[in-house]
């Protein structure tokens, strides 16, 4: 096969998602369109998974292109594929704000194994020789400070006692997550749990500064006490932000851009891991955003089709099929597309098999199907399409003209 | 993909590698040696030796061959380490204007960046003629505890000889890597390297293709030279004692002992005692007087005791800050051709409680390592990151002399630090910075890389300007400053004048001189060559004279005669021109020679 990404069947389609029931509108289905964990990546559920299960892959391997809504960002000479912009971009953003653990993506009852772990794979990510040499533009300096951030986390949270000081000033004594932003946003007393917390860090820099004087002066501890100093500020920064991206998003989802809004959201649910609604309206608007450019894929694909630009139709169909794949309409018609106007009669066979697949009680997927088959000269095969045909529609007297000729 | 080589510059000893398709290995130099020493000699032609060629004459021309070169990388003239080397070194080493040593040879001086790539050329050359290419990307390690400036002179070096350092890495890392790849298992592992010049010990978590490097420190000035010294002494001082000469005064009387101490001390490795004999080596009222002395392993073994216990000491020391027990340690490696002395391997078996590791010939382990992180920095598909850090704590100077440490040692590198500068007088124009490395409390007794002056600052009450420094140590462990306005945002313009390191004008000079040198050296190729010719046809036209002799006229045998001696002249003289015309014209002669005797 010439091209590889003519390959049909090209992701594990979850059959619940479509079932046997037909989708009538091609938009609003994102509700029971059920996201593979795969595709929503670092956004999606990431922050519970980590919670619960400290083995987790700390950093998507990959982030879907689809979420990158700029237009071609590789002309501009950066040496970065787009998926890789997007890693290092959500990881850096609000990097500033975020508290060791959530920089090493591990739950506060890591162990020590697993915070090297975590380190160890984040250093495989960002580590600057690993994009050595090559052209970062602004990338450069953001390698920079994730890299910078993530061994301070590891050195602070890798040393016990470090880290029990740190955990003491963050979390406050009675180690109780006081930390995370969401709580702070959603209950009315941020205040005196503010204030509460300062008390409980300013002994806690007491006794750190007498500890880090007799110690001679480790610049570790200043630093560690310094957090403290931030930290009213880095709450208050990291719900702002936050928020902002909130509103970002549902203004672009307002707009129509379903792309730039999932972005938003996603930012929204970095800087909010739990904020629930960032993370239903970033499904959403990635739903939305799929299954726009899937359509717009299509319409250029049969645009193509009219000026006879066949290698852009394919190339077109191919795209809505990758941005939508749980749609048999793009099936169909990608494999007509390629039974008809190409030499691979497997390859389109196998795109109209798959969209029958999706969608088996639709007649005219399956009535295709059963001519490709005949055309291929696989006529038992061939015969139970046709009979399928006529079990879901028995007015079909092409189907029941295919029978008799075949039998 | 560009060949990456990796070059082990060693204080007596320098190794190259290269990665091929199966893992790094080791070039043999043109004689078929592993190792090539990082000697260069001055000829007395003015020819530029390097390698085993320069350390067989060093007897003979003791004053013009520089050896142990990396024992002055970076330091100042000035310094103590500088000040014990000039007592036992038989060339000259001279103070730059800046502070810099310089070496004298051949009848003019060098800096330290020159003779390191006379011996970095000579690697690569070694490289190039194995894989038939040219050779431009290399991989050069240094001892860990190596600081910032000699660091930068390091990769200076590299630059005059024509290299392209894409990485300067420690030794013992390097030794790690190109130790630890063939394994996968979760280890610990303790690199103890003892060279000829330098001690480093490193202690490194292995895991998935990661080299952690947990811990790391040394002693620059403490390597096998420092053994042989030793001996050295122990010789020269019993001769004291016996004839009331000091061999050490005369340059070649202890060139001859340093070669027999050295010899000694590998012998003792593995006989009991040894003879050294060194005839004439004195005169004494004209008559010739010999060194006849033995030296039994336990008095070796009483006179290094020290320094093997230094090396434990810090060893120690290092574990100690990586939170780690012996016990804790899963492997112990054993890099340097030091640590082949016995009394090294029992101390170390004694201190971590293991047998050591010998597998990889120790003298090769690093080149091999540095070739291996060589083809992981170019080669995307290579699952191996470098985890390494600084070795020394990187600080500034404050009032009073005090040290306010900005980065603390054993901080994964690359990394940078930022801190805040404001001014003490109101209308305060500039700040000046003084950058130390080292852990003392007191900045006197740090390393000072240099001091820079933040100045431009906008005019403002005292307390006000807030300029925020950042202090970056990048992965090859060189520092550098870059200063901004925190409340305009400009950046500044800062000079940072590191002591020691070259200014581009003079990095130029030398980089312009090599390419001459070179120019040079292929002309005198060329001419040798046609020198050859010359004299093959001068001898063909010679052999063919007297059968001719009968047959051409009077008229011709002249012609034929002049035009011979006109090609000896041109031969002595070696003149380009000379010898072409000569060439033509014997050519014609022989022609006319040929033809007439058929």
């Amino acid at each position: 096969m010439a091209d590889p990404r003519l390959r049909p069947s090209l992701s594990p389609v979850d059959p619940t998602a479509s079932g046997d029931v037909e989708p009538v509108e091609e938009y609003d289905d994102f509700e029971e369109f059920e996201l593979d964990d795969d595709a929503v990546g670092v956004a999606g559920t990431f922050f519970d998974d980590v919670l619960s299960n400290p083995s987790m892959p700390a950093v998507p391997a990959a982030i879907p292109e689809h979420i990158d809504s700029r237009a071609n960002p590789e002309d501009d000479g950066i040496d970065l594929r787009s998926d890789q912009r997007m890693a290092i971009d959500v990881a850096s953003d609000g990097i500033e704000n975020k508290t060791f653990y959530e920089i090493l993506l591990l739950p506060r009852s890591a162990d020590e194994k697993a915070i090297k772990r975590a380190y160890y794979k984040l250093s495989k990510e960002y580590h600057p020789d690993k994009f050595y040499r090559k052209t970062l533009g602004p990338y450069k300096e953001k390698l920079e400070v994730i890299f910078n951030k993530v061994n301070e986390a590891y050195r602070v949270l890798s040393d016990i006692e470090g880290r029990g000081d740190y955990d003491m000033l963050v979390f406050g004594k009675d180690g109780k997550d006081a930390a995370s932003p969401t709580e702070a946003t959603a209950t009315v007393n941020f205040v005196p749990d503010a204030v509460k917390k300062k008390n409980a860090a300013t002994e806690a820099k007491k006794g750190m500064s007498a500890r880090a004087t007799a110690a001679g002066g480790k610049v570790r501890k200043g630093q560690k006490a310094k957090f403290l100093q931030d930290f009213q500020k880095q709450l208050a920064s990291n719900i702002a932000r936050g928020r902002k991206h909130m509103t970002m998003g549902e203004g672009a989802m307002d707009k129509g851009a379903f792309a730039e809004a999932a972005t938003h959201f996603q930012m929204a649910m970095t800087m909010d891991p739990r904020n629930k609604r960032a993370k239903i309206m970033f499904k959403r608007a990635q739903a939305t955003s799929r299954n726009t450019r899937a359509e717009e894929h299509y319409n250029v694909a049969q645009q193509a089709l009219l000026s006879e630009d066949m290698k852009r139709a394919a190339e077109s169909m191919q795209k809505a099929v990758d941005c939508k794949p749980t749609k048999g309409k793009y099936y169909n018609e990608f494999g007509k597309l390629i039974s008809e106007h190409t030499l691979q009669q497997r390859v389109g066979l196998e795109l109209l098999r798959k969209a029958v697949e999706l969608e088996p009680r639709n007649v005219e997927y399956t009535m295709d199907l059963a001519k490709a088959y005949e055309e291929l000269g696989m006529p038992s095969n061939a015969v139970r399409a046709y009979e399928r045909v006529l079990h879901l529609d028995s007015k079909r007297s092409v189907a029941a003209k295919a029978l008799k000729r075949l039998r | 993909m560009d060949k990456v080589i990796g070059i082990d510059l060693g204080t007596t000893n320098s190794c190259v590698a290269v990665f091929e398709s199966k893992g790094p290995v080791v070039i043999p130099n043109r004689g078929g040696y592993q190792t090539t020493p990082s000697i260069v000699a001055f000829a007395e032609n003015g020819k530029r030796l390097v390698g085993h060629i320069a350390k067989r004459q060093a007897v003979t021309n003791a004053t013009n061959t520089i050896f142990g070169v990396k024992r002055l990388v970076g330091r100042r003239f000035q310094s103590p380490e500088v000040t014990k080397t000039l007592d036992i070194v038989p060339y000259s080493i001279e103070e730059a204007e800046d502070g810099a040593c310089m070496v004298r040879a051949g009848g003019r001086s060098f800096t330290v960046q020159e003779i390191s790539a006379f011996v970095l050329m000579e690697m690569k050359k070694i490289a190039e003629d194995y894989l038939g290419e040219e050779v431009v990307k290399a991989v050069v390690t240094v001892p860990a505890y190596f600081n910032d400036n000699q660091r930068a002179a390091t990769k200076q070096a590299g630059q005059v000889a024509g290299l392209d350092v894409i990485r300067i890495i420690n030794e013992p890392t390097a030794a790690a890597l190109a130790y630890g790849m063939e394994r996968s298992e979760t280890r610990n592992l303790a690199v103890f390297d003892l060279g000829g010049g330098t001690f480093d010990v490193s202690a490194l978590a292995i895991q998935e293709g990661v080299f952690e490097v947990v811990s790391t420190s040394g002693d620059t000035f403490l390597g096998g030279t420092d053994f042989d010294g030793r001996i050295i002494d122990y010789l020269a001082e019993s001769f004291l004692a016996q004839h009331g000469i000091n061999l050490r005064e005369d340059k070649v009387a202890l060139q001859r002992l340093r070669e027999a101490a050295e010899n000694a001390k590998c012998e003792l490795s593995f006989k009991r005692t040894v003879e050294v004999t060194l005839p004439f080596i004195a005169t004494k009222d004209g008559q010739p007087i010999h060194l006849q002395q033995s030296l039994s392993r336990a008095r070796f073994e009483e006179l290094v005791g020290d320094l093997v216990d230094r090396c434990i000491e810090i060893s120690r020391n290092t574990l100690e800050s990586a939170g780690l027990n012996p016990t804790d340690v899963n492997e112990v490696l054993l890099v340097g051709g030091q640590t082949r002395t016995p009394l090294v391997q029992a101390k170390v078996e004694d201190y971590f409680g293991r047998a050591v590791s010998k597998g990889i010939n120790p003298d090769e382990v690093v080149a091999l390592g540095a070739a291996f992180q060589g083809q992981a920095l170019v080669d995307e598909g290579m699952e191996m990151l470098l985890l390494d850090v600084t070795p020394m704590s990187l600080g500034i100077a404050t009032v009073g002399g005090g040290v306010s440490t900005l980065i603390p040692k054993n901080t994964t590198i690359p990394t940078q630090k930022s801190h805040s500068f404001t001014t003490v007088h109101d209308n305060q124009s500039a700040v000046k910075i003084v950058v130390l490395q080292g852990e003392s409390g007191k900045a006197a007794e740090n390393q000072l890389l240099g001091e820079f002056l933040l100045s431009g600052i906008r005019p403002a009450p005292k307390g006000v300007p807030d300029i925020e420094v950042t202090f970056a140590i990048d992965a090859d462990g060189i520092v550098s400053v870059k200063a901004r306005d925190a409340d305009t945002g400009k950046e500044q313009s800062i000079t940072v004048a590191m002591s020691g390191g070259l200014s581009d004008a003079d990095l130029q000079r030398m980089i312009d001189e090599r390419v001459d040198y070179m120019v040079q050296e292929k002309e005198q190729e060329s001419v040798q060559e046609l020198v050859y010719k010359v004299e093959t046809l001068h001898q063909k036209v010679l052999d063919l004279l007297p059968s001719a002799e009968a047959v051409i006229t009077g008229e011709q045998l002249h012609a034929i005669m002049d035009t011979l001696s006109e090609a000896k002249g041109a031969m002595n003289s070696r003149d380009e021109t000379a010898l072409r015309s000569s060439y033509s014209r014997l050519n014609e002669a022989h022609g006319s020679l040929a033809g007439a005797d058929i």
